[in-house]
């Protein structure tokens, strides 16, 4: 979405006549990319949609507060990524798991997952994946499935491109031993 | 190793049609946006801190005597500090006093026409 179209959106976002309608365009334009991020943090797809439900609900019910001071994907994405963690969060907190310690249960909701059909070299890198930290975790996730740039990474996640880098750069060292390890 | 990994394909599925009935299904989902209400306090929370009020300082008078019969002047009392006051009103609380009233008024008369007389002569 251009800058110019974005701040239409915006101003149409904030007017109460034409909110609704504003409204629908950027579910339209955004659901499905935030779809994904957010998938690549809880990864069952029933999760992702309760999540996705949630992060939208949020837009809706605080779009008066944007007030255009970063752009309006990056507000977006930083909802959704929020909305996640705050949804891992609960899930650890029923089934007992320290923030501390992996999110190996996810694998089992993965593995269970109708709609997810990766061979097993893919389980094994998710796997590894979920070794980690959740903030690398998601590092990971933008910068090798994405390939976001980091700067865009820094406005969402609202942490220095340098300890960005110093994330990603442990992530892999860490995936890469894992699958040396397992084979 | 990562390097091998073929990023193209996506172990991760959506059901058919996922997106298109997820965009209609979270527009039917919002909460509606109402004006924000005027709040409306009951008059008895209007009331209620005036009447408190009230209530202590009526509280604090009990304490502090000023109801107490015991400290309230008598009528006798009243009577005889309104002619020290005044200098000019007597207080007659029995006949005798009535009496010695009439009297005063009686030589007060005799005082002025005698005023009177001399003023004109």
């Amino acid at each position: 979405m251009s800058r110019e179209a974005e701040e239409q959106l915006i101003e149409r976002l904030h007017e109460p006549k034409t909110q609704q309608a504003a409204f629908a365009e950027l579910v339209k334009e955004y659901s499905e990319p935030l779809y994904w991020q957010i998938r690549k943090i809880v990864l069952s797809h029933d999760d992702t949609d309760d999540v996705l439900q949630n992060t939208f609900i949020k837009v809706w019910t605080s779009i008066e507060n944007f007030r255009g001071d970063s752009k309006l994907s990056t507000w977006l994405y930083r909802i959704a990524v929020n909305e996640a963690i705050t949804f891992l969060n609960k899930q650890r907190s029923l089934n007992n798991v320290s923030i501390d310690d992996a999110d190996t249960f996810l694998l089992g909701k993965l593995e269970g997952d109708e709609y997810f059909d990766g061979d097993e070299a893919q389980l094994k890198l998710q796997k590894a994946i979920l070794l980690l930290p959740e903030k690398q975790r998601i590092v990971f996730n933008m910068k090798y499935f994405d390939e976001m740039k980091y700067e865009d990474m820094s406005e969402i996640l609202e942490t220095s491109v340098g300890a960005l880098k110093a994330s990603y750069h442990h992530a892999v060292k860490k995936i890469e031993e894992f699958l040396t390890t397992e084979n | 190793m990562l390097d091998n990994f073929d990023k193209s394909k996506k172990p991760f599925k959506v059901p058919e049609n996922y997106f298109e009935n997820f965009n209609n299904r979270i527009m039917d989902q919002l909460p509606s946006k109402e004006e924000p209400k005027v709040k409306i306090v009951p008059l008895w929370k209007k009331v209620l801190p005036w009447t408190a009020a009230a209530a202590a300082i009526v509280g604090v008078l009990f304490t502090v005597g000023v109801f107490d019969k015991n400290n309230m002047p008598s009528d006798k009392q009243y009577a005889n500090q309104k002619t020290d006051m005044t200098g000019e009103t007597i207080a007659y609380t029995s006949a005798q006093d009535e009496e010695d009233y009439y009297l005063f008024l009686q030589d007060e008369v005799r005082k002025s026409q005698f005023k009177e007389m001399l003023y004109n002569y």
